[in-house]
């Protein structure tokens, strides 16, 4: 192979700041060498990061593989983390407005009321929507934890195939993590 | 995300900057299509603008003449049986059917203008003019002693191409496009007399500047490069300047089938074919593109997985001829192929190559056809590796009748698909061949983009997708080959595939209302897509 027709390859990547030090390591382990590093301009948790490497490095195809399956098990416990609460969340807004609307109806029909029918039909909306609240509240709570250990468990088999993943790179390059 | 032009921007008061609302902790930045995307959706949108008007004119004279509702209804009927007589495939003649019945006051006009056999009867007599004139001017070995599915093979590209079989090569194959592009980017920097490119797409990027730097240097040192790409591959992926610099460093480029904003059956009839050629002596095939993407210097549907072969020997007058003939029709110019063919020194090789094209210059359907050949051949193991499977009836159905003799049929399909829509159609293909006994793979994390066979008999190598288009619409090129090294390093890579993959189970109609109906009016549509 002639090389003095490559240059080294190159990679621009925006990475988030809490995950920056993470990636470089794990790329340094795909035989990348960090060549420059800056703050976005725009978003405080963003770093960009351009990396180099040689082109003809052993085993490519299967370090870009591996690179790939690695970022796509990042981005999903990143996103994991999100879904986790997402159902919970939309869940709750939608009860406690529910709740909060007959609560508001009650207390109307409460203060306006020309007959009892329509003072205890008053209070019996606020009970009610009181009642939303903690249904919310316990069916949030409900949610929250199934969907967490539901994403909980994807994300420990992703971790630990990052993990994998890292370490058959690492057998490749010769680059192993120094912590 | 505004995104940095690789310049260290003043920090600010982090205090007061925002909170990226993107969820990935990792981006990689290299998507850039926004405007070849633009550019198709601006000549679809006018395209389409254009059949409304002519159809809303249409409409009007039914309007003023009522008795004309009558006549385009006996028009009607009179292009659905001018449909069944056709030689299309029966998929496309029962669309056809369909939507010249639905769209009864216009149907039969709509029918005609995507008719190619009017509207393609220019191109296709200039093509029987190139055929003509360069038939006889490569001879191969002769088909007597070769295996019994090999001389089948190489009689059909024969007779209906005239693509001739040949010895006397040495073969490579390469399980990823970064490995063909490094091997040849060697070879083109070795060139002494010509360089043939001819590709779907050539985009701007790492891959192709390394590529124009070697190539400009060789056309300086008056080396004949020439390239083909296809203007709707290559759509908004080269610009204006970089094709002046091209043209300015000596190098000839020509586009195929220029795009333009008129509804035209032509326009869908595109070059897909992925050839180079070195000095007659070496080629390239596979199904690489010249782009960043098929060397994963890009980023776009995760890992790309692709694959190449480079022959050296006899059998690169093929590739060499099926560049030519494609030359004469882009440049309309008449020129002596001579001097190009019959350059390559006879090479030691075990097994015979057949190079062969196919497109609208040949009736018959030869990627089907060859196709239908390899499976029906096939008695212990049958591999497919394919972005698209939307097979026809006569495939589909030898498939599964494989499967169901016992041979070992598996088809790897991509994990991350480009095209969703057609993504849904090639899972439920490929998932309706499940319970005859195919075993259906999709590699994850990966966009396979390799289009390769490979039996106990022989691997055939290429550009052709199992699809519709490249069966019966676009132009393309392959290598079929019984060669030990080839099928080897195809079958090495087959191997490493599979335990990267997940297998597909049959779920019997497991899918929602939408999601089928969705699907059953995409297959509609299949034989465009």
């Amino acid at each position: 192979m002639a090389e003095e027709f490559f240059k080294d390859d190159e990679l621009a990547v925006a990475v988030k700041a809490e995950a920056a030090e993470e990636i470089k390591r794990a790329y340094g382990m795909f035989g990348w060498r960090l060549s420059k590093e800056c703050a976005d301009g725009s978003y405080r948790d963003i770093v960009h990061m351009d990396f180099t490497r040689p082109h003809a490095i052993a085993g490519k195809d299967r370090l870009q593989l591996l690179q790939v399956r690695y970022e796509v098990a990042l981005n999903f416990m990143s996103r994991a983390r999100r879904r986790a609460f997402a159902r919970a969340v939309v869940l709750a807004v939608l009860l406690s407005l529910a709740g909060l609307a007959l609560v508001v109806f009650g207390a109307v029909q409460t203060a306006s009321a020309q007959s009892s029918v329509f003072l205890w039909g008053g209070i019996a909306l606020i009970v009610g929507g009181a009642a939303f609240f903690v249904v919310a509240a316990c069916l949030c709570r409900l949610l929250y934890r199934r969907d967490s250990e539901r994403y909980g468990a994807i994300s420990a088999v992703l971790r630990e195939n990052a993990g994998t993943i890292l370490k058959e790179a690492a057998d490749i390059t010769g680059v192993h993590r120094e912590d | 995300m505004k995104i940095e032009n690789g310049t260290l921007r003043r920090q600010r008061n982090s205090a007061l900057m925002l909170r990226s609302p993107e969820g990935d902790i990792v981006r990689i930045k290299t998507e850039r299509k926004g405007m070849g995307k633009l550019k198709g959706m601006l000549i679809l949108f006018v395209a389409l603008l254009q059949l409304c008007i002519l159809a809303v004119l249409h409409l009007t004279i039914v309007v003023a003449f009522k008795s004309y509702m009558v006549f385009s209804v006996v028009l009607d009927i009179l292009t659905c049986l001018y449909i069944l007589g056709s030689s299309k495939n029966g998929r496309s003649k029962a669309v056809w059917i369909m939507l010249v019945l639905v769209l009864f006051p216009v149907g039969f006009l709509i029918y005609f203008l995507s008719d190619e056999n009017i509207f393609f009867r220019g191109s296709r007599k200039r093509y029987a003019d190139v055929l003509a004139s360069s038939q006889g001017l490569v001879s191969g070995c002769p088909l007597c002693d070769v295996a019994e599915g090999t001389a089948r093979a190489g009689a059909y590209i024969k007779n209906v191409t005239g693509y001739v079989p040949y010895k006397n090569t040495r073969a490579k194959y390469f399980p990823s496009g970064a490995q063909a592009f490094d091997d040849m980017l060697v070879a083109c920097a070795s060139a002494k007399k010509f360089i043939f490119i001819e590709y779907f797409t050539v985009a701007e990027g790492a891959l192709f500047a390394r590529l124009f730097d070697v190539l400009k240097e060789r056309a300086a040192e008056g080396v004949d490069v020439r390239i083909i790409y296809d203007d709707m591959g290559s759509s908004g992926r080269m610009s204006h300047e970089l094709k002046k610099q091209i043209r300015a460093s000596g190098i000839q480029i020509y586009a195929f089938n220029r795009l333009v904003p008129l509804y035209k059956i032509g326009m869908n009839y595109r070059d897909h074919r992925k050839i180079t050629v070195v000095d007659g002596v070496t080629a390239y095939t596979g199904g690489i593109n010249i782009a960043d993407e098929y060397v994963n210097e890009k980023r776009m549907y995760g890992y790309w997985k692709d694959n190449g072969v480079r022959i050296d020997g006899e059998a690169v007058q093929g590739f060499t001829l099926m560049f030519l003939r494609q030359w004469e029709f882009v440049t309309k110019k008449k020129f002596d192929y001579a001097p190009f063919l019959n350059a390559g020194a006879p090479e030691r090789g075990e097994g015979v190559f057949l190079p062969f094209a196919a497109g609208l210059e040949y009736r018959d359907p030869v990627v089907r056809d060859v196709y239908a050949g390899v499976i029906s051949r096939a008695n212990e193991k049958l591999y497919i590796m394919t972005p698209y499977f939307v097979p026809d009836e006569t495939i589909a159905s030898m498939l599964a009748g494989k499967a169901r003799e016992g041979v070992d049929v598996r088809i790897v399909l991509p994990g991350v698909p480009d095209k969703k829509y057609v993504y849904l159609i090639s899972l439920d293909n490929a998932d309706k061949l499940i319970e005859s006994g195919v075993k259906v793979y999709t590699m994850s994390d990966a966009f396979v983009h390799t289009k390769s066979v490979l039996t106990e008999n022989c691997a055939v190598i290429g550009s052709a997708n199992f699809d519709l288009r490249s069966f019966f619409q676009q132009h393309e090129n392959a290598l079929y080959t019984d060669d030990a090294a080839v099928m080897r390093g195809l079958s090495d890579d087959f191997a490493a595939t599979f335990p990267e993959c997940a297998q597909r189970r049959y779920v019997r109609e497991r899918r929602g209302f939408f999601r089928s109906l969705l699907i059953a009016l995409l297959q509609i549509f299949a034989p465009m897509m």
